[in-house]
């Protein structure tokens, strides 16, 4: 209810869940806002401590790799699935505006940190990068 | 059989650094680092706490 109010706000620029449930719902609610275009486009989202399965991480990356224009991303403490964290790494790749990303405390099978650091490698946009705790 | 010894030796100890070779995956994790710092212009925090990150890769990442 308070995602399908937030989509009226016009500037609205930060949503922080923390220690909190991340549903199917949420993120479904959550899609209009994170695809809004600039200058009313929403800047940060953190995701930190949260309940949330690597299927609807996944659910999330996607929608963000329509073409979001988040500056900030957190996701933090977040299980994921080798799936939503190759979508993660694609989002590295693939988006011009994202400028801070946390994944620290990730739970993620070791190999595939290889191909996020070749994908950090590769990108000259980052301004902050937090990989704390992994 | 000679024992082996595991002291540094006095060019190390004074060079303050005990050579440890990477394996090649960390190799590889290492280079991508080290471009990520040293042609990022943008970049202004990086935060690697307890990210297991061993003596050779640390100085790896400075040069």
């Amino acid at each position: 209810m308070i995602l399908v109010g937030l989509e009226m706000v016009k500037d609205f620029k930060s949503i922080i869940y923390k220690m909190n449930t991340v549903s199917s719902l949420s993120i479904g609610k959550m899609a209009p806002l994170l695809q809004k275009r600039l200058p009313n486009h929403l800047e940060e989202l953190k995701i930190i401590d949260c309940r949330i399965n690597a299927t609807l991480v996944s659910q999330l990356m996607k929608t963000l790799l329509e073409n979001s224009q988040l500056r900030a991303l957190s996701l933090v403490n977040i299980h994921h699935s080798p799936e939503s964290f190759e979508l993660v790494i694609r989002f590295i790749n693939d988006n011009e505006f994202i400028k801070e990303l946390d994944v620290s405390w990730s739970i993620v099978k070791p190999s595939l940190w290889l191909n996020f650091i070749e994908a950090v490698g590769q990108n000259r946009r980052l301004t902050d990068l937090n990989l704390a705790f992994n | 059989m000679e024992e082996q010894s595991y002291k540094l030796t006095e060019e190390e100890i004074e060079e303050g650094i005990e050579e440890v070779s990477l394996s090649e995956r960390n190799q590889k994790v290492m280079d991508s680092f080290k471009d990520f710092i040293k042609y990022n212009p943008f970049l202004i925090h990086l935060d690697l706490r307890q990210t297991g990150l061993m003596q050779p890769a640390i100085k790896l990442l400075g040069y």
